[in-house]
């Protein structure tokens, strides 16, 4: 995570140097890092210093994203005993919950929200899974649950935004729109589809300020993010 | 009999042949809609749960922090730790005066190191704050719930961003409630009504506090092998601990390794031997 997050909702896909649109790759894969480490498991030491020395912006664009930077800093700014604890809590509460229902936290799994019986392991992870795969991608061996959970969806839209810059830094144009391409076309059948439901059930059990803020700046960055991919694909047609 | 003659038999008028085992067991459809559970699912896309269909869990009557006064809370929760009121007790006992986050943690940790607990020092606190009995301050007891830091803002390179803002020191002090709690610990006079409910064993437990009150403490072993004979005990038949253990909790004597007197069961005997 860069000590400083870069506003890459201001900058439009017009007037913008080969290298302009890499650094925009590089920033956005930055982005989906820290909003995919912070989904796919509690906030430990490491990261809650890294978030403490972070600058959030107040203006990006989206106000979503600002109210959700907002919320995260103005959150560390009063954890000031036993943060870990109580994102952990948090945490706990807002995605795993502990009830015997299906509605008992934010699951955050597409086959719980496309599927008519929430259940997971669903035809979305299979999708998923078969979108990776063509994209030379396999899971990690510590990845123990299902392939569509948030955190991966978001950490292989890193993995494409971090090859499109390598691509474009390369002048392989082709590649670059290739893999602009398959990023736009993936946040429309699958991000998009589900994470804003998702979202709305994070705002119903988390009741820190940190992952409202969390879940503010993820449903804001996506909307961008898809209004920027479409801009780039449309302007490359 | 051959293949047509069935004159034996007569399945028609057998009533038997409609005795259907599982029938007394079926459901009955016709009023099954009456007592289904209602649907928890809203209408609209993406089977998004109604609120108002969820089942409410009874979760108001085993919280202790639901209790609407800090004083019923206080209570609930020393209610439903009883294996921890000693370290509750020292808790408050810490925090009578502004006691910073680091050192309450420190003297909790030393104090859990001969009771083990599965709760972590500042959980203890943070369950304790929640009852209302201690309260985070600064550095003159006032309470930090009423700050609300905003983050800084900030301008880097002609862009303004939100920084973090740097956290205060963070004491912990006793709240009103809290004090009028830790008033309730009266180690002296649940040591003295020791000796007043059971007089026939004020010589077991004065010999008991004596042994724990020898430098390093004693063991089990060593207090059972001077009173365990003792005719006072053959009938009921007593052994050293039931003495222990209700000296523990009255707040005589402690685990440290061995048994040692506390500060309050050493003042008991000290007044035991001056009478």
């Amino acid at each position: 995570m860069t000590e400083m997050i870069n506003d890459v909702t201001e900058e439009t896909a017009e007037a913008m140097t080969v290298e302009d649109l890499a650094e925009l790759c590089d920033s956005r894969a930055a982005t989906y890092e820290l909003l995919a480490r912070l989904y796919r498991q509690e906030v430990d030491q490491e990261l809650l210093d890294e978030l403490i020395a972070t600058d959030y912006p107040v203006s990006s664009g989206n106000d979503l994203m600002d109210a959700g930077y907002y919320g995260i800093a103005k959150y560390l700014s009063n954890a000031w005993v036993d943060p870990l604890m109580k994102l952990s809590v948090d945490y706990t509460r807002a995605f795993l919950g502990s009830g015997i229902d299906t509605y008992s936290a934010a699951y955050p799994f597409e086959s719980v929200y496309t599927s008519e019986k929430r259940l997971l392991m669903g035809d979305a992870r299979d999708e998923v899974l078969a979108i990776y795969r063509s994209c030379g991608l396999e899971k990690s061996e510590s990845w123990t649950v299902g392939e569509d959970h948030v955190a991966v969806e978001l950490e292989f839209m890193r993995v494409l935004a971090h090859r499109t810059a390598a691509a474009l830094r390369a002048d392989d144009e082709e590649r670059a729109y290739s893999l602009i391409n398959t990023q736009r076309n993936f946040m429309g059948d699958h991000l998009s589809s589900w994470v804003p439901v998702f979202l709305a059930e994070v705002r119903r059990f988390a009741e820190t300020g940190f992952y409202l803020g969390v879940a503010d700046v993820t449903e804001g960055f996506l909307e961008e993010d898809e209004a920027l991919l479409t801009d780039l694909v449309s302007d490359r047609n | 009999m051959t293949e047509h003659d069935q004159s034996g038999f007569s399945f028609a008028e057998d009533t038997a042949v409609d005795f259907n085992p599982l029938e007394a067991f079926a459901f009955d459809d016709a009023e099954g809609d009456k007592d289904a559970a209602p649907s928890v699912l809203a209408e609209g896309p993406f089977n998004m749960p109604d609120p108002d269909a969820i089942p409410q869990f009874q979760r108001e009557l085993v919280a202790f922090d639901n209790g609407e006064t800090a004083t019923e809370r206080i209570e609930a929760l020393f209610a439903q730790m009883p294996t921890l009121h000693k370290m509750l007790f020292a808790i408050l006992d810490q925090c009578s005066a502004p006691v910073p986050t680091a050192d309450l943690e420190a003297a909790i940790e030393e104090m859990k190191r001969h009771h083990h607990s599965v709760y972590e020092p500042l959980t203890l606190c943070s369950l304790l704050e929640r009852a209302g009995a201690i309260a985070q301050t600064d550095e003159d007891g006032v309470p930090l719930t009423e700050v609300e830091q905003e983050p800084l803002r900030v301008e880097v390179d002609g862009v303004e961003f939100w920084r973090v803002a740097p956290a205060p020191a963070v004491y912990w002090s006793l709240t009103e409630e809290g004090g009028a709690q830790l008033d309730t610990y009266r180690p002296m006079e649940m040591i003295a009504r020791l000796y007043e409910a059971e007089p026939q064993y004020t010589g077991i437990f004065t010999t008991c506090l004596e042994l724990c009150g020898r430098d390093g403490g004693t063991s089990l072993r060593a207090i059972g092998d001077i009173v365990d004979d003792e005719p006072v005990l053959q009938s009921p038949k007593r052994y050293a601990m039931y003495f222990i253990d209700k000296l523990e909790h009255a707040g005589a004597i402690e685990w440290t390794g061995q048994w040692s007197l506390t500060a309050h069961g050493r003042e008991y005997l000290t007044t035991l031997n001056e009478d």
